[in-house]
């Protein structure tokens, strides 16, 4: 039963086995998680919209198309939801969802998290935690849900070209913070 | 390849460089440190970026989501049922008063080739019922009677539906 494509579960539930969809949440649900505690900075938030994601998922199965893929679609309502929640709480929504343009310095976080972290891996997993909000969703829908550049454009509703950008000027600033310690000496 | 660029890192990092081009830079590595140093810490954050951790949904989130799904599921069968069992019904009671003016015509008559006569027999015999009936309840005891067993059968019929969506909902807390 775990084998089953999204496809596969989806016809599934339409057929009327409602218990199946639990599967594509326990597919998603993590990962999800993760790009909302990102989003929303707050935990409970995130469990909140995450469920209505879910649901709103669940109600409107019978209009998705297959000619798409059900993760690029449910993330779409997922980020949806919780740039709702944001402009309802109107925190810091100018600031964390601002144009792609704007300048952002990672040095400023360096010292703090340079004296606090052991090796690379947690200097540039504690980096990203301080990238700009748009910038951080690149990063997790690419390298953690393994979106590509094409499926990311379309959950974010940017352009390829601004994808792009926004993930290798992400990339280019941990890189620059790693060649400033020397870490890139301690590879092979 | 004369220099080692952002956008050449990027594009080898993402497998995009042509044959050619990762020929070029293959060379530009081998013979300029600075450019080896570059991609040693490209390669370096973009493999520590494939390492992120996922965060875990809180526990039972699953089963929270499944509730919320079963609870509201009754009663959106309920209300998708409701219009297709009264035209469903009201379909029946046109068939039925149908198919009853069309024996009530004499065979004789039936044989006739005019349908239009056959048409216009079934509605003299409808009408004619509909008089009976109608009369039946001119009658003043007939009425009273007759209002007042509605009543009690109005009033019946909402302490059932009642009692019964009450019970539907101690079932449905009791199974969820």
């Amino acid at each position: 039963m775990k084998n089953l494509s999204d496809i596969e579960i989806i016809e599934s539930v339409k057929r009327g086995n409602q218990s199946d969809y639990s599967l594509l949440i326990n597919r998603y649900k993590d990962k999800a998680f993760s790009l909302l505690k990102r989003m929303l900075k707050d935990p409970m938030d995130a469990e909140e919209v995450l469920q209505d994601a879910f649901l709103k998922a669940y109600n409107s199965l019978q209009s998705f198309r297959q000619d798409a893929k059900f993760s690029t679609w449910f993330y779409k309502i997922v980020y949806n939801s919780a740039l709702t929640t944001l402009a309802s709480k109107k925190r810091q929504i100018e600031k964390e969802m601002s144009s792609i343009e704007d300048h952002f310095d990672l040095g400023e976080y360096d010292n703090e998290i340079y004296s606090t972290t052991e090796n690379a891996e947690q200097y540039v997993l504690k980096m990203v935690d301080k990238l700009p909000t748009r910038h951080a969703l690149v990063l997790i829908l690419f390298y953690i849900d393994g979106m590509s550049i094409n499926e990311v454009s379309q959950v974010l509703d940017l352009s390829l070209v601004n994808v792009k950008v926004l993930l290798h000027r992400s990339r280019k600033e941990l890189r620059d913070l790693l060649l400033k310690h020397n870490y890139q000496e301690a590879m092979v | 390849m004369k220099q080692l660029t952002d956008e050449i890192l990027n594009k080898y990092i993402d497998n995009e460089l042509t044959t050619h081009e990762l020929d070029e830079f293959k060379k530009l590595i081998a013979s300029d440190g600075e450019a080896l140093r570059l991609l040693k810490a490209h390669k370096l954050a973009d493999h520590i970026l494939h390492k992120m951790e996922v965060a875990a949904a809180p526990t039972n989130f699953t089963d929270k989501v499944m509730d919320k799904i079963f609870s509201t599921v009754p009663q959106r069968l309920r209300k998708s049922y409701f219009v297709p069992v009264v035209i469903g019904f009201l379909f029946t009671a046109i068939i039925g008063v149908t198919a009853y003016a069309l024996s009530a015509i004499p065979a004789d008559q039936k044989d006739s080739s005019n349908s239009m006569s056959i048409i216009t027999d079934a509605k003299n015999i409808v009408a004619e019922k509909v008089g009976t009936f109608s009369s039946f309840f001119n009658n003043d005891t007939i009425l009273i009677v007759g209002s007042f067993l509605t009543f009690i059968l109005l009033l019946s019929a909402y302490f059932m539906i009642n009692s019964h969506k009450n019970f539907k909902h101690d079932l449905d807390k009791f199974s969820h």
